[in-house]
């Protein structure tokens, strides 16, 4: 091996890693089913090995820039040049943007004139095409010194092609950054950018894709803004697709970073979209940092867009290591650009004549218009923006991850599917650093960001009651989310007394008893859960937040399928689907909850049948919206295969749960919350199935880890301590199996009101492992009260109920008395 | 041609006349003569900026804006002389990093370069890194290594790079693809 190798750089030698990158560069070749059969031939059982791959793999999906070019292979130059497009010659290639690849051409009716074509890739129909030959018609008529006039434009063979003025010039960020200017040069460019918006405007053009990659500035300095309306013209023309790094999106255009909500939301886009848009191409020269720096992919630009303001220009600038541009822009300029990427568009300039007006008052000195900066006006803003953080972060904690809307457009990629709580984690970061402006700690871990805030709260805003209350509530779901219960819970209580205290609203508090209701539910205490719960259900009905209702619904029907109110349960869980199937998509995606609530209550109560065709609705519904890997769909096929166990279809259950295990492991990691259930799931099917010694060895990682992640009475560490049990028991560790079996009955009889049916379940397989040792006394006086208290409490049919007569039939039968091993056989059903 | 502006340097027309010519030469000249021009740049960038952090692209965009020669270009002639920048550039870059850690300027901080072109988000890395990263790719893949520093130091597009390494623009999207996913792996490695 060659000496000059650097092997110091972690676990992988210098070997390996040449062979995982050639594996990986095969890899690509593959997709889906053949990518993984590849790898498994490749990798074998070198995990290792294949986890590094399969690391290439995910950062090479998941970049659009990646893929993109992956999938569309550009042209060769030389195929072009010389072709004729209208009436121009292509000569020579001078580049290649968002839209398509531009050349440079020269007229072919001898009129000298020079012009840029750009080649869309992309393919327009013939009624889009006499659409986008109209469009161009108007854009050829704008003119104003700082637009690249529109010369031509057609389609050829399907393929768009815009011919527009050549202008010999750099880009403009390229060209700030070259010509070293400072703020006030740029002001003066983006003033004359305004002008010529505005002068377009006039026309009843909007440009629509305001960005650095289209405005070219000349030798001369002068700005010249290129494309415009041409997206616009060819969302007109109904274009199929553009392909290309900047331009991401299905169905809809936009630039991250540049894109108002309104263009990503599907709102109207209007001149104050261009307003914003010229907003965030002075942002990122200004502060030398895009609107969102940390929303580089199109998904997270949504997310941020969507949910959040700007951060000060100034403050960014500061970040950004500029003190001298942060000086600059503190106060006016803040105030310029804080107006122009308001979020709601009717808070905007209202043209981009109002906003040129203002960036000149700026050069000269004079008052600017933007700037109200009264108190009032500023924490008002923030309570605003906090609280739609607030509801965002209960989003991803009530389990359906990020706006399901969203994720159709990105079917494709895995980026999503990454761990949840890595994800809040971002939010909550950039979120408490907007709190306090004075920490830079961009390393501290978020369990220690949140330790700090709760504590720091009362301090800095014990004045403004109502910004810590939102923020504590969104400490709350955050801990919640990372199962760290006993902070999440004292946030919450914290949060309750401020906005009783304080007379909130009854969508605060609605929400606020929801995310309380929401955490004891998780650590089982079902009487305590089910007070807030109603109350939260009553608040929020009467106002008009059918997300928030229905999370609450949600919740409170676990509450009751777990309080012996079966029968409520099931009402409240159809209450809540007629709502979700009244609204809008998004919230019919979230019917997946409760018809995955329906299907596990109806297995419990033994209608089998019922509970796996909600089962089956419940993924259908997931997988309309979501991506196949996404932790949702996995956590619902987790369910599904649960039914199938319960009907005792366990081959396809168990095949389902591998696979669902292999997806969560792999992108969550072996022991997040949800990994865990399905490796129980796994467990169950595989006692289910008597194959005791695997599921005792599968049990046994899963009960402990439960237990560490979420505490000894947690509901599930307890079912997973339980399956253990049962198996260890069947497969001779019956001492071991035996002490975690009453511990767990210890605990439920400690935790569940008498008479409900896991207390009896437990005893059962007390009694059952009893047998196994032999102790035929005790298991009979052991196996007769847990059947009695199972009948009682959900009947002969149940199918624990049936699993105890079975056991009595086993019992009976070998303590040689066949006359009550037959009357317990008689009341097996088949 | 007169249009030439201040910081021309009254050499560089003909010796990239002489270079497109084929003299050898002149080639070397041009490096030498580039090398004082992006080092010097990329020290007043590193010295501006607090944290030490370069666009290698800028860099090169800011030389070829002030070689207005270079407009005239043909766009293959542009592609070999970005090409020679990205060269010189990497080198300049590694250099001053060197430099500095030896020195112990600045606290002995590391230059860093931030570019989207890697793929890697706006976080800035270690030129020494990168550098050292590259040269190890060199040893699996080369036209990879190759393509990735030309993309990356001197900003070349797929199809510059095409031209200057004669390979096809398929193969080039190609290695550009799984050479800088490599990259960016090693960089963003954290065990």
């Amino acid at each position: 091996m060659a000496g000059s190798r650097t092997d110091s750089n972690g676990v992988t030698g210098g070997g390996d890693r040449a062979r995982a990158y050639q594996l990986f560069a095969q890899a690509l070749d593959y997709e889906g089913e053949l990518r993984e059969q590849f790898l498994t031939r490749e990798c074998g059982a070198d995990f290792k090995f294949r986890a590094e791959v399969d690391a290439l793999l995910l950062i090479a999906t998941r970049d659009p820039a990646v893929t993109g070019s992956l999938l569309g292979s550009a042209g060769h130059p030389e195929e072009l040049a010389g072709q004729t497009y209208g009436h121009f010659r292509l000569t020579t290639r001078i580049g290649e943007g968002g839209m398509g690849v531009v050349y440079r051409a020269d007229r072919t009716d001898g009129v000298q004139q020079s012009v840029a074509i750009k080649l869309i890739s992309t393919t327009v129909g013939h009624a889009g095409r006499v659409r986008f030959e109209r469009e161009a018609q108007l854009l050829a008529q704008i003119e104003h010194p700082a637009v690249a006039r529109l010369v031509d434009a057609g389609v050829e063979n399907g393929r768009a092609w815009i011919a527009m003025e050549f202008v010999n010039g750099l880009r403009i960020d390229d060209y700030c950054r070259a010509k070293n200017l400072n703020s006030t040069d740029i002001v003066r460019l983006l003033v004359q950018l305004a002008g010529a918006v505005a002068a377009a405007h006039r026309m009843l053009v909007v440009h629509n894709d305001i960005k650095p990659a289209n405005v070219l500035v000349t030798a001369e300095g002068v700005p010249k803004l290129i494309d415009f309306g041409i997206s616009r013209a060819l969302q007109e023309a109904g274009a199929t697709r553009l392909s290309g790094p900047a331009t991401v999106g299905v169905g809809r255009l936009f630039s991250p970073g540049f894109a108002a909500p309104e263009q990503i939301n599907g709102g109207t886009v209007t001149v104050a979209t261009d307003v914003f848009g010229l907003g965030a191409l002075a942002y990122r020269l200004l502060t030398g940092r895009s609107t969102f720096p940390d929303a580089v992919e199109p998904l997270d630009y949504m997310l941020a867009i969507s949910q959040r303001d700007v951060e000060l220009p100034s403050r960014t600038a500061l970040k950004a290591g500029r003190p001298t541009e942060a000086r600059q822009l503190r106060g006016d300029l803040d105030a310029i650009l804080c107006k122009a990427l308001e979020r709601d568009p009717n808070r905007r300039y209202g043209s981009a004549l109002d906003m040129q007006e203002d960036l000149h008052s700026y050069l000269t000195r004079r008052p600017v218009k933007a700037r109200v900066p009264t108190f009032l006006y500023r924490s008002g803003k923030f309570v605003r923006r906090n609280a739609l953080a607030v509801s965002l972060v209960s989003l991803l904690v009530v389990g359906l991850i990020v706006a399901a809307t969203f994720m159709e457009l990105q079917r494709h990629r895995t980026e999503q599917a990454r761990d949840v709580a890595a994800r809040r984690a971002e939010f909550i970061e950039n979120l408490l650093a907007s709190v306090d402006p004075t920490s830079d700690k961009p390393n501290v871990t978020v369990a220690a960001l949140l330790d700090s805030a709760a504590q720091e709260l009362d301090q800095k805003l014990g004045g403004e009651p109502l910004v810590e209350a939102s923020i504590l509530g969104m400490i709350a779901n955050t801990d919640g989310a990372m199962a760290r219960y006993p902070e999440a819970l004292a946030a919450s209580d914290h949060q309750l007394i401020i906005l009783r205290a304080h007379g909130a609203g009854a969508l605060e508090l609605g929400r606020a008893l929801a995310t309380r209701g929401a955490l004891l539910r998780e650590l089982g205490k079902w009487s305590d859960a089910l007070p807030p719960l109603q109350q939260a259900v009553a608040l929020l009905k009467p106002v008009d937040a059918p997300s928030d209702l229905c999370s609450a619904m949600d919740t409170l029907g676990a509450v009751l399928a777990n309080s012996n109110q079966e029968k409520a349960a099931e009402a409240m869980y159809h209450e809540e689907i007629a709502i979700e199937m009244a609204g809008n998509a998004q919230l019919r995606a979230q019917r997946m909850n409760p018809l995955f609530g329906l299907s596990v209550l109806l297995a419990n109560l033994g209608r089998y049948q019922e509970g796996a065709e909600y089962g089956r609705q419940a993924l259908a519904a997931a997988r309309e919206t979501l991506p196949a890997d996404n932790p949702a769909v996995l956590n619902i096929e987790t369910s599904y295969a649960n039914a199938l166990t319960t009907l005792h279809r366990t081959a396809e259950a168990e095949s389902l749960l591998r696979h669902v295990v292999a997806a969560q492991t792999k992108v969550l990691g072996p022991d997040h919350k949800h990994t865990l259930l399905s490796r129980l799931a796994l467990v169950a099917n595989l006692a289910d199935q008597h194959r005791d010694e695997e599921a005792a060895a599968m049990g046994l990682p899963v009960a402990r880890s439960f237990e560490a992640l979420l505490g000894a009475d947690n509901l599930y560490a307890m079912s997973a301590w339980n399956f253990y049990g049962g198996a260890a028991c069947g497969s001779h560790q019956e001492d071991q199996g035996l002490a975690a079996l009453k511990r767990v009955a210890a605990a439920r009889q400690r935790l569940y009101p008498p008479g409900t049916w896991v207390i009896s379940s437990s005893q059962l397989s007390i009694g059952v492992c009893q047998f196994h040792m032999r102790r035929y006394g005790e298991s009979e006086a052991t196996l007769l009260a847990a059947v009695a208290g199972l009948e009682a409490a959900r009947g002969p049919g149940f199918n624990r109920t049936q699993d105890g007569y079975r056991a009595l039939y086993d019992l009976y039968s070998a303590m040689g008395k066949p006359d009550d091993a037959a009357r317990w056989n008689a009341k097996l059903s088949h | 041609m007169t249009d030439s502006t201040e910081s021309d340097s009254p050499g560089i027309t003909a010796l990239l006349e002489r270079w497109s010519k084929g003299e050898k030469d002149a080639y070397d000249q041009l490096l030498t003569h580039l090398y004082g021009d992006i080092h010097a740049i990329a020290v007043r960038q590193l010295h501006r900026e607090h944290y030490l952090t370069i666009r290698p692209t800028a860099l090169v965009h800011e030389v070829y804006l002030r070689l207005s020669e270079l407009r005239q270009m043909q766009w293959q002639d542009r592609a070999h002389f970005l090409s020679m920048a990205a060269r010189v550039t990497r080198q300049a870059l590694v250099d001053e990093a060197r430099r500095r850690r030896a020195e112990k300027r600045d606290g002995g901080r590391a230059v860093t370069l931030s570019d989207t072109n890697l793929g890697v988000s706006e976080a800035a890395y270690d030129a020494l890194d990168v550098d050292t990263l590259l040269s190890e790719l060199q040893e699996f893949d080369a036209v990879a290594a190759d393509i990735v520093s030309l993309r990356v130091f001197g900003g070349l597009s797929i199809e510059e790079a095409a031209e200057v390494l004669k390979l096809s623009v398929a193969t080039v999207n190609r290695r550009w693809v799984t050479g800088k996913t490599w990259l960016a792996r090693e960089l963003t490695r954290t065990e």
